[in-house]
């Protein structure tokens, strides 16, 4: 099963990296939200930095939803969806393999979403910082992205699809955003909050592993025709 | 639908056994109010506005409640593609919104009195909040999402359940320091005000629960007799 | 033909900008006789607590209170009935009319 998942999701991946649109326009979206929060939230000539984490976690959660969209999008207008139901690759696999494509589009605009954050609201770093916001960006990516697939996944045949992903998808990670934007308020202390930053890995931990297996459940039955 | 006690047309087209079943939740209401007003005694802290709590706390164990058969509904509607738990899943969802928004409504009010301020973040009117709505997000599905929308919207009733917990947890540990839990010691009057409140608002439900299904057995039955129609040759 | 109808539409519009323009150069070039600004209000507070806060939590009424979320329990539950009869109502009157068109066609 991880085999089909990893095929599905190369092809996804060689497909994205002969014309980098999503990447392209996801990141250079990613990076315009930083930008307009920075500039939304002010108090005299700078940024207030202790919104940096929310806004950290607003522009992931914005140009996912756009990759997410636009990636599905991509299917159908391809109608390959068909082909690979009608193939015999089992449904959990290219639902795996569309998360891991997803996950990796997102982790690639994160690379220009937090130095952009970082840099505009002035947030100074160290090693053992960029660590820990790594691995929870980590975390928290994969929360939104597994969630994110299967739903847009089942919207792929909707008329308002666009709007319906946002819709549905919004209430579904506020426990990522939550934990998301107070692990990264943890890290941007002058000395890491490692209490909290434990509690709030912990729970994007288990975000991620009780929405895979839900997911996985779910995916087979909403797929089905 | 063969008729009989529990579908006969009576008052208002409602069968027999449930306009009695109205009748008598609309009497426990009035001994309700009774309860919560003249019996129950005026909390000492809050004072007068604490009388919310009586159909507060019952709505949003109905709110509850009623996710949860939504929550089956859908389970069973995915298990079985049956349309009748599609119908359950529906009426549940609805349901949970009415009495989620009469929860959301009543919450911020007592609220404004007992913590100075309509909205303070308190860890189960948040989750609340978060639960309603998906709750909405899942009927808008239904609405506008075409061919697979009791799909998906079954898929969002489930992670409803799941996600209220994460919600919940996160917004708790977030609070830190939030606004006391009401429940603690409660005088026997106020207690006996309260129960009668839940057994009131359980009966309710029931009656309204009950009027959704129908309601959604007749929308099976038009679209059936449109079908029907069409195949007949009728619509153009 | 086309040049004749480019030459009008360039007319047109600098006829319509002229006055505009001409606005502009007064008002640039009259000295500036600019109104006392208003003082410029202070930033506000943020998420800081509203100073005197018990104080305001008793300037609504807390009869108003309970009225309100009453009222509001009963219009809910009472309207979603309304709906459901509303639209049973509806429903039963459509499957009347299908059944018979059904029959006569049969």
């Amino acid at each position: 099963m991880i085999k089909d998942a990893l095929r599905i999701a190369e092809k996804d991946l060689k497909l994205e990296g002969r014309s980098k649109e999503i990447l392209l326009t996801m990141g250079f979206f990613g990076f315009l939200a930083v930008l307009t929060l920075a500039f939304a939230f002010r108090r005299g000539d700078a940024p207030v930095a202790s919104v940096a984490s929310g806004s950290l976690w607003v522009a992931i959660a914005f140009s996912g939803t756009l990759g997410l969209g636009r990636a599905f999008e991509r299917e159908r207008e391809n109608d390959s969806i068909r082909a690979l139901l009608l193939s015999p690759v089992p449904r959990t696999s290219i639902y795996l393999g569309k998360a891991i494509g997803i996950v990796t589009f997102m982790f690639v605009v994160e690379l220009v979403v937090v130095p952009a954050v970082l840099l505009f609201f002035t947030i100074p770093m160290g090693v053992e910082k960029i660590a820990w916001l790594t691995l929870l960006c980590v975390l928290g990516t994969l929360g939104y992205a597994l969630v994110g697939t299967l739903l847009a996944a089942s919207l792929i045949r909707s008329g308002a699809r666009d709007v319906l992903l946002a819709v549905v998808l919004y209430p579904i990670i506020i426990p990522v955003i939550i934990a998301g934007a107070m692990g990264t308020n943890a890290i941007f202390e002058p000395q890491i909050a490692h209490a909290d930053l434990g509690t709030w890995l912990r729970v994007l931990g288990a975000f991620d592993v009780v929405m895979l297996v839900t997911s996985l459940w779910i995916f087979e039955a909403l797929i089905l025709d | 639908m063969t008729p009989g006690a529990f579908d006969e047309k009576g008052p208002l087209g409602f069968p027999p056994v449930l306009a009695v079943l109205c009748a008598i939740t609309g009497l426990m209401f009035c001994y309700s109010l009774h309860l919560a007003f003249y019996v129950a005694p005026v909390e000492a802290q809050m004072g007068f506005v604490q009388k919310i709590f009586y159909f507060h706390v019952p709505s949003a164990w109905v709110l509850f409640l009623s996710v949860g058969v939504a929550a089956v509904g859908s389970v069973g509607f995915l298990s079985t593609r049956g349309a009748k738990w599609d119908r359950l899943g529906n009426a549940g969802t609805e349901l949970a919104i009415v009495f989620g928004a009469l929860v959301l409504f009543s919450g911020p009010l007592w609220g404004r009195k007992a913590w100075g301020a309509y909205w303070v973040w308190d860890v189960r009117l948040t989750s609340s909040l978060v639960l309603v709505l998906t709750m909405v997000a899942s009927k808008i599905v239904r609405g506008y999402a075409g061919g697979s929308a009791k799909q998906i919207a079954a898929g969002l009733a489930i992670f409803a359940v799941i996600n209220s917990v994460f919600v919940y947890y996160s917004v708790d540990i977030w609070r830190g320091t939030h606004p006391p839990k009401v429940m603690g010691d409660l005088d026997p009057l106020m207690k006996k005000a309260l129960w009668t409140s839940v057994f009131t608002f359980l009966l309710a439900y029931v009656c309204l629960l009950w009027m959704r299904l129908r309601l959604g057995r007749l929308e099976a039955a038009v679209d059936h007799l449109h079908m029907q129609a069409t195949e007949a040759g009728l619509h153009d | 033909m086309n040049t004749m109808h480019h030459a009008r539409a360039l007319v047109l519009s600098i006829f319509l900008a002229a006055p505009v323009l001409a606005e502009a150069q007064t008002s640039t070039t009259t000295p500036a006789v600019a109104p006392s600004a208003p003082a410029k209000p202070a930033l506000p507070p943020g998420f800081e607590p509203v100073p005197g806060g018990a104080a305001r939590a008793e300037s609504v009424d807390a009869n108003v209170l309970v009225v309100a979320a009453y009222a509001a329990f009963f219009l809910g539950m009472f309207g979603f009935v309304i709906h459901v009869a509303r639209r049973q109502a509806a429903l039963s009157k459509d499957i009347e009319e299908l059944s018979r068109k059904l029959e006569k066609r049969s």
